[in-house]
């Protein structure tokens, strides 16, 4: 057990070293010292309270993707539909926050985040329905309900929900639908209360109940599963309902509480993001919250040094992708480590 | 009345130059599957090649270059892909996000640093069209797709290279102790994906358009992969479901002059394929080995 957690730790470090790296080598393409650049996201992410807002902010939301992510992948299903899901609760919130006039904050707030629960709950449902009703391959019901997700809440706030003026968003919703705000911004409203509230849920449930007991075999596997007289079929359903629910909370909380309204295309690749957390994090809720902060600071940071040091933003999007790959193949970061290790020992001796 | 033959006809046509791109991907992704590897990469490859290929030949000005840059390309990732799920053995869904992801990122950042443009590329020249009585005037790579899926069905099934292939796909550990190096068949099967895969991607950039834009393929790489499990994996399947999807990609294009909102329109391709995988390809049986990762002994 010490050996195995060890061992995870080191392969945990290369990953993020090798991706940091991979992100030095574009720094310097563009023409910028890596450590300046890194130091200037540094700063633009924790330099001053309004940027740390930002970061804790982004790393809400990602924290949100990332606890659906590990809910679904626990119960042995790859929701690769975070995105769409999340769009999907966001927009039912929209709806249920503008047009829902004349009741009490207490009642409306609830309300807006009951429905963002259900619709995008039943949206990620969907995938798990198509694929035990009609055998549809999941990866692709999935991206395409993504795509449709996409394109639809954008065809409504640029159209019959459409606010007026030139930019493709809602009306803001009612003062009464607005989460509580924690400091003087919207930006970083009660929804990190509800998050953290999640979490120990969830973490209780997984650990200590039959339900989390039945997601864990049918994880591991759903033959065995069935065999031992769980339906792994129904287990993977409520896995993928309130994986999508959790995403479709993050859109609600975007549209109530961060933003105040539906923005067309408001997710710059959020549900990426989530995968690429969970995996970090070794799918654990609670070291979810702290690989989601490192993205939160560096998402925050980029957007800074993009406006000042023309780094283009999407380095970020190569980092993550290295973070998947490399956390993906833990034999590689071993190898690498054996290799590293290796001429270490040679050069040691060398010196002496 | 006309108006709506003139649509037909109109859809018809291109729904034949929509369909080369995904059908090249989807005779790419049949080598992956067939190799036992599950073809979600093929989204990123085609991202990869179109930009390799439109920035090779922006360089060179020749649009050959820029193709076989993009094959290039594209072969180098899926190499990178297969190498991590081969002898890595990486998880094929999370490989398969890798990749596009590192694709999307890669292409969007590269862009942005020899052109300056977060939106799209300068023009780049494309490759010419042929002359094909009763057609008209047709892309070289439209005949390039259909002689390479008749090789590829001839290679598949007729030679003892293709048998191999698929005996790894339904069932490698069989394939090992029969003494096939499963290894480098799948190795070389997801280069000829790549390959292809970055065939599509070009064809996009420096035939059917003539710049990059980001994010060009969206999504198309995920329909390819549909048309193989509605092809069942069959290099002349593909031909007829490419098509097919083709002409869902161009309706879009078609309608677009009846005032439909654009992004009801952009909906079409997407919806159509996830209709086509639930309703339509219940009975396809995929090679039994796909998705699995082989364990050591």
């Amino acid at each position: 057990m010490g050996k195995g957690n060890s061992n995870k730790v080191v392969i945990l470090i290369i990953s993020l070293f090798i991706s940091l790296i991979v992100g030095a080598v574009v720094f310097a393409m563009c023409g910028y010292s890596p450590l300046s650049a890194y130091i200037a996201i540094l700063k633009g992410g924790l330099g001053s309270r309004s940027s740390i807002i930002i970061s804790l902010s982004q790393t809400m939301i990602i924290a949100f993707m990332g606890l659906a992510y590990i809910t679904a992948i626990r119960a042995g299903i790859c929701n690769i539909g975070l995105e769409g899901q999340m769009y999907v609760g966001a927009i039912a919130a929209a709806i249920a926050g503008v047009y829902i006039k004349g009741i009490p904050s207490f009642i409306h707030v609830p309300l807006v985040l009951l429905m963002a629960i259900v619709a995008a709950g039943l949206w990620g449902m969907l995938v798990a329905v198509l694929k035990i009703r009609f055998g549809a391959n999941e990866i692709i019901t999935a991206i395409m309900l993504n795509f449709i997700a996409e394109n639809f809440t954008s065809y409504l706030v640029s159209g019959p929900m459409k606010v007026e003026g030139t930019v493709a968003q809602s009306e803001r919703v009612q003062d009464s639908a607005h989460l509580v705000n924690l400091v003087d911004t919207p930006q970083l409203s009660s929804g990190i209360l509800i998050f953290f509230f999640l979490t120990i849920i969830i973490f209780l449930i997984m650990k200590y109940t039959r339900f989390g007991f039945e997601v864990r075999v049918t994880g591991e596997n759903a033959l065995a599963a069935e065999t031992g007289g769980i339906s792994a079929k129904r287990t993977m359903s409520i896995a993928m309902f309130t994986s999508g629910a959790i995403a479709g909370l993050a859109g609600a909380i975007i549209v109530i509480g961060v933003n105040g309204r539906f923005i067309d295309g408001f997710s710059s690749g959020f549900g990426w993001d989530g995968i690429a957390v969970a995996s970090l994090a070794g799918l654990n809720v609670i070291g979810n919250i702290f690989s989601s902060f490192l993205f939160g600071v560096l998402r925050a940071g980029a957007t800074v040094v993009n406006r000042t040091a023309r780094i283009p933003y999407d380095f970020i999007v190569v980092i993550q992708a290295f973070i998947v790959l490399l956390l993906g193949c833990p034999k590689l970061s071993e190898d690498l480590y054996g290799k590293i290790r290796k001429i270490a020992v040679r050069k040691g001796k060398k010196d002496e | 009345m006309s108006d709506v033959l003139n649509m037909i006809q109109s859809i018809l046509f291109s729904a034949f130059r929509m369909g080369v791109p995904l059908a090249f991907a989807a005779l790419g992704g049949i080598y992956s599957s067939r190799a036992g590897i599950v073809a979600m990469g093929l989204e990123g490859m085609m991202l990869t090649g179109a930009f390799s290929a439109t920035y090779v030949t922006y360089l060179t000005n020749n649009p050959w270059f820029g193709l076989l840059g993009g094959m290039i390309a594209g072969m180098l990732l899926a190499m990178f892909e297969g190498i991590l799920i081969v002898r890595y053995k990486l998880n094929q869904v999370i490989g398969g996000v890798g990749i596009n992801l590192l694709a999307l990122g890669g292409t969007n950042l590269l862009m942005q640093m020899v052109w300056d443009n977060r939106g799209k590329s300068p023009l780049v020249p494309t490759i010419g069209k042929v002359n094909i009585p009763g057609l008209g005037s047709v892309s070289v790579l439209l005949i390039l797709l259909i002689v390479l899926a008749i090789a590829s069905w001839f290679l598949i099934y007729k030679t003892a290279w293709g048998l191999r292939l698929r005996v790894i796909g339904e069932n490698p550990q069989a394939a090992r102790s029969l003494g096939i190096k499963t290894n480098q068949i799948q190795y070389t099967a997801m280069a000829v994906c790549g390959m292809l895969s970055g065939l599509a991607g070009s064809y996009m950039c420096i035939d059917q358009l003539d710049f990059f834009s980001r994010n060009v393929t969206a999504g198309r790489g995920y329909i390819a992969m549909s048309i193989d499990i509605l092809g069942r994996y069959h290099p002349l399947g593909i031909l007829a479901g490419g098509v097919l999807f083709g002409a869902a990609d161009a309706s879009q294009v078609a309608l677009q002059r009846f005032n439909i909102s654009g992004q009801l329109l952009k909906m079409i391709p997407y919806l159509v394929t996830l209709l086509v995988i639930v309703f339509a390809v219940k009975h396809v049986k995929a090679p039994a080995s796909l998705g699995k990762n082989m364990n050591e002994e």
